[in-house]
Order: structure tokens, then sequence, then C-alpha cells
């Protein structure tokens, strides 16, 4: 895989990104390339599978809450300060009978009517990484 | 040293970007090279982090003109500095205590 075939991917993968967090992001990986100085295969290599690498974008982008946010009054570790309103102990019956968790019971499954509901279409990215395998194509260069 | 034992992501990476930042202003792929020749990282998840810790101001960025192209350099703000001890002092309380145990129970 070459320069131009990864940034294919990766443009085509973050789509549905701002058109300026698109933009810079394919501009650090268009840097990357041509500042490593190596053939742009090894390069490809380096970055790794490109729908992973597009899959940690949108990740973030998608509000992943920094590890310790800054603040400026200096309370770093916003974990330690737990809202008073958070209940030490949930009650018998805070998880209902529309449970998600529900679903994996196969004994009650029965009375939630599991076999009307339509089966869940796969992401795309899933039947993107069916058809493509990365590690199949470089296989030969990795030890 | 094994890749994947002990992750680094979150604020560990976080740490690590703002350190290796400190002694120059540095472009993605020089800054990759400088944190993997210490602990192996994924590319794949740095540039999140750049993108974060600038979001954050915790960074800065300048481009250059190279061979006619674009170069970013990453930049440490004031404020990323500040952060940047914070992280050290509590790196330092973490990793000691880490080591104090595995001396203790040895």
């Amino acid at each position: 895989m070459n320069k131009v075939q990864y940034m294919r991917i990766l443009e085509e993968e973050l789509q549905a990104l701002p058109q300026q967090e698109k933009e810079e992001a394919l501009m650090y990986v268009a840097e990357y390339f041509d500042d490593s100085g190596l053939e742009e295969w090894e390069v490809a290599i380096q970055l790794g599978d490109p729908y992973e690498y597009a899959g940690n974008i949108k990740e973030e982008l998608a509000g992943t809450p920094p590890p310790y946010p800054y603040s400026h009054d200096k309370k770093w570790n916003s974990r330690t300060q737990s809202p008073s309103s958070i209940p030490v102990s949930l009650p018998a019956d805070a998880y209902g009978q529309d449970s998600a968790l529900d679903h994996l019971d196969p004994e009650r499954g029965s009375s939630l009517n599991i076999q009307d509901q339509p089966e869940p279409e796969q992401p795309a990215r899933n039947r993107r990484s069916a058809q493509y395998s990365w590690k199949r194509v470089f296989s030969c260069y990795l030890k | 040293m094994d890749k994947g034992i002990f992750p680094v992501g979150g604020a560990l990476l976080e740490m690590c970007v703002l350190a290796a930042l400190k002694p120059a202003d540095t472009y993605g792929y020089a800054l990759t090279q400088k944190i993997q020749q210490r602990i192996p990282v994924s590319e794949s998840t740095l540039y999140p982090v750049l993108r974060r810790l600038k979001k954050e101001g915790l960074l800065s960025t300048r481009d250059e003109m190279i061979d006619g192209r674009n170069r970013r350099y990453y930049i440490l703000t004031d404020t990323g500095k500040e952060k940047l001890a914070w992280y050290r002092k509590e790196w330092r309380e973490f990793a000691s205590g880490i080591q104090a145990l595995l001396d203790e129970f040895e």
C-alpha cells in the first residue's frame, strides 16, 4: 500500500468529520509520510491498519473524555470529586424489566419477543474490515 | 521490551507526549520517533492525543515550509508546561509506590 492508497482509505473513513478536523488529520498523516524518509509501504506498515487509524480519530472526536482534564482552578483530578447525588448502593430492581442485560438471559428471552426484533445491521467498519485484511496483504513484510 | 504488556494510553501517553515536547518544538514524525525510542506506542494513538492537547490549550502549533511543503511543529504552551510538572509529580509518587510494593514482597 502506498501513500495515496492509504490516504484515500483514511479520507473515506473520515468523511463524516467536520471539514477542518478531516483536513488536519489528513495533513498530519501526509506530513508523516513525507518526513519519514522511508519507502511509502514501510510508513504504511508503521501507521498500521488505516481503518483502525481512522477509528481512533473518530473515537477521540466522538467525545472520549480526556484522562485528567485541565482546569484553571487547579482541580486536575475531577474524578476525586464525586457528586453526592450518586447513591452508594443501587436498589435491587435498579436494572428494571427492560434492561439490556435481560437479552443475555435465555430464560427470559421469550417474554421479550426477541424474535420480532430485526437483525441489527453490522457497522460499516466491520463490513469493510472483513473484505480487507490488512495483515494478510502485508503478511510477507511482517516478521 | 515486549509490546503491549503495559499499555501506554490515556494519561500516561499524554504525559509522555508533553515530556517529549519539552526540550524543543517537534513535528509529528520526529515526535513519534522520540517516544518510540523509549517505549512501545502505536502511531495511530498519537494524532488523537496531539489534537486533544491542542484543543485543551496545552499545545500550540506553527507551520513551516520545508522543501516546498508544509511541516507542522507542536509547541508546549505555558499551560502545557504546568501540566507536565504536575504529571511528573504524580508519576514519581505512583512509580515509587509500585517499586516499593515490588521490593517489599520480593
